[in-house]
């Protein structure tokens, strides 16, 4: 199988997604996070915060930049992934 | 094996991983002493919709026999899953914000957890906030093809 720009952008979207959700299983798992005990907020955060930055590369690279994807898609992707990353500028930043 | 059986095996995983989760819950109930049953469903839950949202997306956008209009919507309900999880992520995990030893009246601590323990923190603990973003998501798409039709 080669791995062309289609390829890396359906892998770069499905490790981000995974690792997203994995973030907060692994959130829980390890919690409750207290005053003094911050790890399992420390790890979930890092591996949720890089599977959502993976998401947003792969949509809005995949948006722009792939020929192989048909038009509608392009779109969705583009405008999906522009909306995730204004979330996560400007909302989630305030509640995590 | 080809990409349509990947894509049936992983939304069919992630739908049992995700009912699994839930009858583990049910099944064995966890309070403040006992986490593990709680820990474990909500890890299931979680990497079950990690598994459904990711073959939803990978199938609207890879498998090219199926009429587009159909890949479309898996592919848009995809993007709305995450999108519900991605603004739903912050209230999913938790924290006990006081330090259980300092708690006045030499208590251990037991009433305060326990109300945070109860409101347990996944995708059933806090009731309708799936749906609120279900239902602004499905408003949004009926008005941007109304929007379209009319162009």
């Amino acid at each position: 199988m080669t791995l062309d720009k289609k390829m890396l952008i359906l892998l770069g979207l499905a490790c981000g997604i995974m690792l997203f959700f994995l973030g907060m299983a692994v959130a829980i798992i390890l919690g409750p996070t207290t005053e003094t005990y911050l790890l399992p907020k420390q790890i979930g955060a890092t591996i949720k915060l890089s599977g959502m930055g993976i998401i947003c590369i792969s949509m809005i690279i995949g948006g722009f930049f792939v020929e192989k994807i048909e038009k509608d898609f392009k779109n969705l992707l583009l405008i999906f992934g522009i909306i995730i990353l204004l979330l996560n500028i400007f909302v989630l930043q305030y509640f995590d | 094996m080809k990409n349509k059986d990947l894509i049936i095996l992983g939304i069919t995983i992630g739908i049992i991983f995700f009912f699994i989760g839930l009858i583990i819950s049910n099944v064995f109930p966890s309070n403040s002493e006992s986490l593990v049953s709680y820990k474990l469903s909500a890890f299931m839950k979680l990497i079950g919709i990690g598994f459904l949202t990711t073959s939803m997306l990978i199938g609207g956008l890879i498998l090219s026999s199926f009429d587009k209009n159909l890949r479309l919507i898996l592919f848009l309900f995809g993007l709305i899953l995450l999108i519900i999880y991605t603004i739903g992520s912050p209230i999913l995990t938790w924290e006990i914000s006081k330090d259980l030893s300092t708690l006045p009246g030499g208590s251990t601590g037991s009433e305060a957890s326990e109300e945070i323990f109860d409101s347990r923190p996944t995708s059933l603990g806090t009731p309708g906030f799936e749906f609120i973003y279900l239902i602004a998501a499905i408003i949004s798409i009926y008005i941007l093809r109304k929007y379209k039709q009319k162009g």
